[in-house]
């Protein structure tokens, strides 16, 4: 069952090395961490660490085939559903924003002064 | 590919507000202070707001989006301990389709900068790919539009 941390998933594709890691990953149905490092000035150890971050908040799964690191996109992880969830996060936070706006409009405990 | 048609999933939210456990309760309970920061604001027409914050009690929303389309906010309230924590239950609805049910925990926490505001979801969110779609507005952010874009 989905039970994935958007908060996570969202902080894994703000860094735009993994994004472009992704979009790749995503092209070509499934990469070598090799591959992948080719055409980056980044080194494989580097690539390995963000593979680590993307795997595990649940955006790519990778598996060993043989002496080969192979990484593949968990379209799940980014789909409606997962959409949907985040749109339902995102209205609450939007409403306790409002909570805190309120709260510093009007910060006197009211219920000791009534 | 179909999603199944009910998916459960949590979240935790937290906010540290500079006031007392006292003063975010009130803004819970007190009916003007609730329909200001939970209802009003977010661009929908209220068509309905009522609010018993009590155990036993019920909270009625009905909001009338831009597009016409009707949505049904519906909360039962099991446990209200004044100043500490809220535990409530609520359905959302579309048009009079149901689209989730949650159990909504607020714990309200006393700490050095104020009050801080736990609210944990745990939901079951009903729907097919198709109904899904059509619930997400075009303002979605990041995760829509990548999930949009790299959806084969």
């Amino acid at each position: 069952m989905l039970d994935l941390e958007l908060d996570r998933v969202l902080h894994a594709l703000a860094d735009p090395t993994r994004r472009s890691m992704v979009e790749r990953i995503s092209a070509a149905t499934a990469l070598s961490a090799t591959g992948l490092a080719e055409p980056m000035d980044i080194s494989l150890a580097a690539v390995v660490q963000h593979l680590k971050i993307l795997e595990e908040c649940g955006v790519i799964r990778t598996e060993k085939i043989g002496r080969i690191r192979s990484c593949r996109l968990q379209p799940e992880a980014l789909s409606l559903v997962a959409s949907w969830m985040h749109e339902r996060r995102r209205l609450w936070e939007l409403k306790f924003d409002r909570l805190g706006e309120l709260l510093a409009d009007d910060p006197a405990d009211e219920s000791e002064s009534s | 590919m179909t999603s199944p048609a009910v998916w459960h999933h949590t979240f935790v939210l937290e906010r540290t507000y500079p006031v007392s456990p006292a003063r975010v309760f009130q803004a819970q309970v007190a009916y003007d202070q609730k329909r200001r920061w939970f209802a009003e604001g977010e661009g929908f027409e209220v068509l309905a707001y009522t609010l018993d914050c009590t155990p036993g009690g019920a909270e009625h929303a009905l909001f009338k989006q831009p597009d016409g389309i009707v949505v049904a906010y519906d909360a039962q309230f099991h446990e209200v301990l004044p100043d500490e924590r809220i535990v409530a239950s609520y359905a959302m609805a579309i048009e009079g389709s149901v689209i989730s049910v949650s159990l909504a925990t607020t714990e309200l926490v006393l700490v050095p900068e104020g009050t801080l505001m736990r609210f944990t979801e745990q939901g079951a969110y009903i729907g097919d790919e198709d109904q899904l779609a059509g619930r997400i507005e075009g303002t979605e952010g990041l995760l829509a539009a990548l999930g949009h874009e790299l959806k084969r």
